[in-house]
């Protein structure tokens, strides 16, 4: 399966500024790390509901909920990072993001600690993530950036939310 | 003014291959001794339609083809010609040719000129064939009643035509252009026509409706034209236009004459018309009164969304509806009223949305009185192909994935099942064999029949055959209806060699399997020498089917209601362990697996919990691929229709699960997929056997 990323960079040619696209990311905070998403893969924010359990299903994998008709798995990014599970509550932010996949769109949740912000910097100040021990969040990062003195882990999506394991699942 | 057309060419296609399918349906039901003029008339103007479409898209192979076609209808129309075995063959084959044509012209190619001229040639001997000719047309001009008006171009009083026509105001409306017919009349004479505006008519601008025509036109030709070719020209707006054919007298045809012409004939027109008009309204009146049903082409993606959309509604509604269940709310009459109404106009929506996509099956059924014909020919056998039920609707991908399984059975009726000739006769049956198709309706589901009084199913010779081919074991013991099943198991064939009409290595399998895959099933019941008759039984649709939803602990799922035999709450003497692990239950002499859904589904378990025992639950007998199990849950609770809705769209296929719906309060709920269960149940068995 072809998995496309639409990188925001190409949609917006803004002459003035082309040296320095910045391009928009949703922060959110796992454990006491922060995170970010390009927003525009963002479609929508949610609140924790019950979900249906899937027979067979990944330890990290929530279930599926209804989504206006259309039926979406939910993932635990906590678990699948290898953090320890938070337990839910009606404060507990469940973030949709939407890929383009030949055409289609498909939808999938992750539950997240809490939404910190939305911050804009260009792609050039992504670094690659530091190589430190051997962790499981760090196969996720796609890299690391630094923004008004923190660190921010860029996370690797598809392969984060377990997109690309389905076509050997 | 140039326009793209390519924009209509899906539309052009798409009618041009039913106008395809009309013809073929009417030459199939022609009766040769007494050919019903309206059929005929039919046949013709769907030719014409395909060739008018094809010349104004420029699809010039079409329009060529159809035109000579169209010329022999003509005749036929006319009475000039008799419609003949031959005729009727030979416009059968053209069919295929114009259905080949269209399919290439819409890929966007063209058939070679050789193989083209060879379609063309076929028809175009028929054509000149005089055989099958009528005398009418000699007939006719002997006529003293209609003397020159009628006689054919070449007449020697004739020098050419004046053609008066004022078209109807709402001509242009209906997608007629009166000046293209103008047009076209005057390039039947190339140069030698002159086109005259009549403008008398036209009115002022204020009352000047743009869409109306006020104009009426006289072409002269001056040439010796065949009438019938001017005739076609008006074939499809014969009743939207007044019109006059009059023949101009060879000595005033000359050009230099046709002033002096003109107050000789002035009078003419008016009467003519009546002349030619009348008979050919009487011609027209017929087809004019067969009602059209209107209809729209709509994208299928639009539909499902509507459908979609209206399924949210639904949702929203009984959620409404549970919260209307609030005492808060008791007092409040006119919500309570309101929400019974939405409760009752979203039944109503979501049942006049689902039709949307219902067809009548007659679109899969029409193409099969040509197959049966043609194979029947082949095979030298008289088969009747009887359809009950054509306007029975169904799920538009119903239609389309049933087709193929059936043209599978009706071949194989055709083929093996009816035998010839002389072997009927010699089995005292009549000479021709007969093949019944039937659709109908049964508690939410659609029944096809394919049946056929031929030889019948053999048991024995089924059950060696099977033996033989080490399909069962070689002592097994099973009752008839169990045979006839054997015929849907993977290799079998009831016929030694495959012969070149059934022997495509398409099995019954396949068809059972493509059944299977709609969520339907399929029966075979056979007499020797009396009949066979395959039931296939298919939901109404694939969006929405009727489900038995069941609880294991918390958890709820969906069992679709057709794999389900029946259930039952197990009694503790039904109840019997194999090798100490398997549990099995009697019923009815029948040992039955019994697969625990909880563990099948991997459902949690608390530790060191013991298993329940069967007794305190309830068993759910289902049958997949003739194989029956028991699934063990806790709870039935209600059955509903449910809407099915896809996981592989976001997420993936999971084993035991073919699809998700949503509940009434808005949860998602697994259907199981007995076939996937099934062998969920056998994989275990082996396992257990492994282990010990």
């Amino acid at each position: 399966m072809q998995m496309q990323v639409k990188q925001p960079l190409e949609e917006e040619q803004d002459a003035e500024h082309q040296a320095e696209q910045e391009d928009e990311y949703l922060t959110f905070s796992l454990a006491d790390e922060e995170y970010a998403a390009p927003i525009m893969l963002v479609k929508e924010i949610r609140a924790w509901e019950p979900v249906t359990r899937v027979p067979y299903a990944e330890p990290w994998e929530c279930g599926l909920i209804n989504v206006r008709g259309a039926i979406v798995p939910i993932i635990d990014l906590r678990k699948r990072i290898g953090l320890t599970k938070l337990e839910y509550n009606k404060h507990t932010v469940v973030v949709m993001f939407a890929f383009d996949s030949g055409g289609r769109e498909r939808v999938r949740g992750a539950v997240i600690d809490a939404l910190n912000d939305v911050v804009r910097f260009p792609s050039r100040k992504i670094q690659p993530s530091p190589e430190l021990r051997k962790r499981k969040a760090t196969q996720f990062a796609q890299g690391v950036v630094e923004y008004d003195g923190r660190m921010i882990v860029m996370l690797d999506l598809i392969r984060a939310l377990g997109m690309d394991i389905e076509k050997s699942a | 003014m140039s326009m793209d057309l390519s924009r209509f060419h899906d539309v052009f296609f798409e009618e041009s291959f039913e106008a395809v399918n009309t013809i073929e349906a009417s030459l199939l039901e022609v009766d040769l001794d007494a050919p019903d003029p309206e059929s005929i008339n039919n046949i013709f103007r769907a030719a014409h339609s395909i060739k008018g479409g094809s010349a104004t898209f420029g699809f010039s192979q079409v329009a060529a083809y159809t035109h000579v076609m169209e010329n022999l209808l003509d005749e036929v129309r006319a009475g000039k010609r008799r419609l003949t075995q031959p005729i009727v063959d030979v416009l059968l084959e053209s069919v295929d040719a114009l259905r080949l044509l269209l399919s290439s012209a819409k890929a966007g190619e063209d058939i070679p000129e050789e193989e083209f001229a060879q379609h063309k040639s076929k028809l175009e001997a028929i054509s000149k064939d005089q055989s099958s000719l009528t005398m009418s047309s000699a007939t006719l001009t002997s006529d003293a009643s209609a003397p020159v008006a009628e006689s054919a171009g070449g007449d020697d009083g004739v020098g050419g035509w004046r053609v008066v026509f004022t078209p109807h105001k709402e001509m242009m409306q209906r997608g007629n252009d009166p000046l293209r017919l103008a047009k076209e009349i005057a390039s039947l004479a190339e140069s030698d026509a002159e086109i005259e505006c009549d403008i008398s008519t036209l009115p002022d601008w204020e009352h000047f409706e743009p869409l109306n025509s006020y104009l009426g036109w006289t072409v002269k030709l001056r040439k010796p034209v065949d009438k019938a070719a001017i005739d076609d020209a008006f074939a499809w707006v014969e009743d939207e236009c007044d019109m006059a054919i009059v023949p101009i007298p060879k000595a005033q045809a000359a050009p230099t004459q046709t002033e002096a012409e003109e107050p000789a004939e002035s009078s003419e027109p008016v009467q003519t018309a009546e002349k030619s008009a009348a008979p050919a309204a009487a011609k027209q009146a017929k087809p004019a009164v067969v009602a059209e049903s209107q209809s729209i082409r709509v994208d299928l993606d639009k539909v499902d969304a509507l459908i979609n959309m209206v399924g949210e509604l639904v949702i929203t509604q009984s959620m409404l509806n549970m919260l209307s269940e609030d005492e808060a709310l008791q007092g409040m009459e006119k919500l309570l009223q309101g929400l019974t109404q939405l409760k009752r106009q979203t039944r109503a929506l979501q049942e006049g949305v689902m039709q949307i996509r219902m067809l009548p099956i007659s679109f899969c059924f029409n193409r099969f009185p040509r197959m049966v014909r043609d194979l029947s020919r082949q095979l030298g056998k008289d088969i009747e192909l009887m359809l009950s039920g054509e306007n029975t609707e169904v799920d538009k991908t119903v239609i389309e994935k049933i087709t193929d399984p059936l043209v599978h059975l009706v071949r194989n009726s055709v083929d093996h099942g009816i035998e010839n000739p002389a072997d009927r006769v010699a089995k005292g049956k009549p000479e021709y064999g007969s093949v019944y198709l039937r659709a109908y309706h049964q508690v939410g589901n659609i029944v096809i029949e394919v049946e056929d009084d031929g030889k019948g199913l053999d048991p024995q010779v089924l059950l060696s055959k099977a033996k033989r081919k080490g399909l069962i074991a070689g002592d097994a013991i099973l009752s008839e209806a169990q045979i006839f099943e054997l015929i849907f198991l993977p290799g079998f064939s009831t016929k030694e060699e495959a012969s070149d009409l059934s022997g495509r290595g398409v099995g019954m399998d396949v068809v059972k399997r493509n059944v299977q895959s709609l969520g339907g099933s399929i029966q075979v019941e056979s007499e020797l020498n009396r009949r066979t008759r395959f039931t296939i039984r298919l939901p109404l649709t694939l969006a929405i089917m009727d489900g038995q939803l069941i609880s294991l602990g918390e958890e709820l799922y969906v069992i679709p209601l057709v794999t389900i035999i029946e259930s039952l709450q197990p009694d503790p003497s039904m109840i019997n362990r194999v090798a100490g692990a398997h549990e099995t239950i009697k019923l009815r002499g029948a040992y039955l697996p019994v697969l625990r859904l909880s563990e099948a589904l991997d459902a949690s378990q608390n530790e060191g919990e013991k298993p329940k025992p069967l007794m305190d639950g309830i068993i759910v007998i289902v049958e997949h691929e003739s194989r029956r199990f028991g699934l063990f849950v806790d709870e039935l609770l209600s059955q509903q229709q449910i809407v099915i809705k896809s996981l592989e769209e976001n997420y993936r296929l999971i084993p035991g699960v073919s699809a998700a719906t949503i509940l009434g309060d808005g949860r998602v709920a697994l259907i199981l997929d007995v076939g996937g269960l099934s062998q969920l149940q056998k994989d275990s068995e082996v396992s257990y056997a492994d282990a010990g």
